[in-house]
């Protein structure tokens, strides 16, 4: 009989405080009944090998008392919607932050291959630990608002009376263009193609002295030793837009363009950051401008990171959207599967 | 694979109506044990993780009372159906007559 006890101590121990003793007194006396019943079957007294027959049929303690528990959750089926939201919001941040600062301490270190990599690694540590730190907090808050808030409080409206099927005609297809997004591509890239080729004097620094407009031309010899790359690539972005302008919708085509294109201008991106200067203002020139030898110096440093940061920048954009477009792809290829099959 | 998905299938199937068989056989008071060996006797077999929490479960719904008894020098909690579970009952069985009506229609006319 001390089975039966120690049996019953341990269902308790994983059943609440609240309905204990209740749960308890009742499992004790339908496990008497059935042991009696045993007692009578096998036409011997009670013992401890019935009594042990009778505590394996009516299974682990843990079991029975989680058979009395409702389900129970971390973050439950409510409130995973915003949980994951709330988590790419803070993903994206996160990684944003990540970029700017992998940009930050590139730019204001040696500008070497060697730096590149100790940065590179030193911000993926940093953001790592970051996403695991916001993961357990968000996870952390979930928990408690999961424990602490009633159910009613996760039902929304919009699930059962608000929900109206016509928004769903407001949600953009995947594959659709939206098409300003190339027209306005191709103005951008058409008028880059313009003053790059036909006016670069344009970008330089200018100042009115006297009364009269002087400039400092920006771009070093080497940025027009790399131009025909440049346009080259901006053509073909052109063309890749208007195709998608015409077709009005996104193919399988038309993506894996894009992912070249992205492909092509990381790696252009890569050679310009890796030759040299692309543009020169030195001291001495803006002191002219600026009369202020301190001033010219701290605008020269800025200048000269400009186009680093840059470069930095569209290397890791462009990865990222990479990736993205390789992503879609592979998912739009999974999706087909099934109706090749029919 | 095809056992455990016919047994799933047919623990799902039974799932939905042990509510309607136990309200069915708590007319009179019976006891946990009590109640487990008269559905067993008609050909329901239950384990008692089932029974004992939804009968907890139908009477926190109010549709059973239940109360504690001393019999035989052990304490015995005694269920019964309630005026509200009675109600309930009733359209329980009109619902169930309506499944079974509609289910041997659907399989008459199973199609392939």
């Amino acid at each position: 009989m001390k089975l039966i006890e120690r049996y019953i101590d341990e269902v308790g121990k994983h059943l609440p405080n609240k309905n204990r003793s209740d749960i308890q007194a009742e499992i004790r006396s339908t496990l008497e009944d059935m042991l009696e019943d045993r007692a009578q079957a096998s036409g011997q007294p009670a013992n401890d090998n019935l009594v042990k027959d009778v505590l394996k049929s009516y299974g682990p303690p843990q079991k029975v008392a989680a058979s009395y528990l409702p389900e129970r959750y971390l973050i439950g089926p409510k409130l995973f919607p915003i949980f994951t939201l709330v988590l790419k919001i803070v993903l994206s941040v996160l990684t944003g932050l990540a970029l700017a600062g992998f940009g930050v301490r590139y730019g204001t270190s040696a500008l070497t291959t060697e730096a590149f990599l100790t940065t590179l690694g030193k911000t993926l540590l940093d953001y790592l630990g970051g996403i695991i730190t916001a993961f357990g907090n968000i996870v952390f808050i979930f928990a408690i608002l999961q424990w602490t808030l009633p159910a009613s409080e996760f039902e929304d409206e919009k699930d059962e009376k608000g929900w109206d099927p016509a928004m769903l005609e407001e949600e953009p297809e995947p594959d659709e263009v939206r098409m300003w997004t190339p027209i306005w591509e191709i103005v951008i890239t058409a008028a880059g193609l313009l003053v790059l080729n036909f006016y670069p004097q344009v970008i330089a620094i200018w100042s009115l002295e006297a009364g009269k407009w002087t400039s400092i031309p920006v771009l070093t010899d080497a940025f027009f030793h790399y131009l025909p790359l440049i346009d080259a690539l901006l053509v073909l972005q052109i063309g890749h837009n208007m195709i998608l302008l015409r077709q009005g919708r996104w193919t399988t085509l038309t993506r894996w363009l894009e992912a070249g294109l992205t492909l092509l201008s990381m790696i252009l991106a890569y050679t310009l950051l890796s030759g040299p200067a692309l543009v020169n203002l030195s001291v001495e020139t803006l002191s002219g401008v600026f009369h202020d030898a301190e001033a010219a110096s701290s605008l020269s440093k800025i200048f000269n990171l400009i186009p680093t940061l840059v470069l930095l920048l569209i290397i890791l954009l462009e990865g990222i959207d990479l990736v993205k477009n390789i992503i879609k792809l592979i998912f739009k290829h999974k999706k087909s599967l099934p109706l090749l099959g029919k | 694979m095809e056992n455990d998905l016919l047994q799933n299938t047919t623990l799902e199937l039974r799932r939905g109506m042990i509510v309607l068989a136990v309200l069915s056989q708590l007319g009179e008071e019976q006891y946990g044990y009590s109640l487990l060996k008269l559905l067993s006797d008609q050909g329901l077999e239950l384990d008692q993780g089932t029974l004992y929490p939804l009968l907890r479960r139908l009477e926190g719904q109010g549709l059973l009372q239940s109360v504690w008894r001393l019999e035989e020098a052990r304490p015995r909690r005694y269920y019964v159906i309630s005026p509200e579970g009675k109600k309930i009952l009733a359209q329980l069985e009109q619902e169930w007559q309506g499944i079974v009506n509609m289910m041997a229609k659907l399989l008459e006319n199973k199609k392939g």
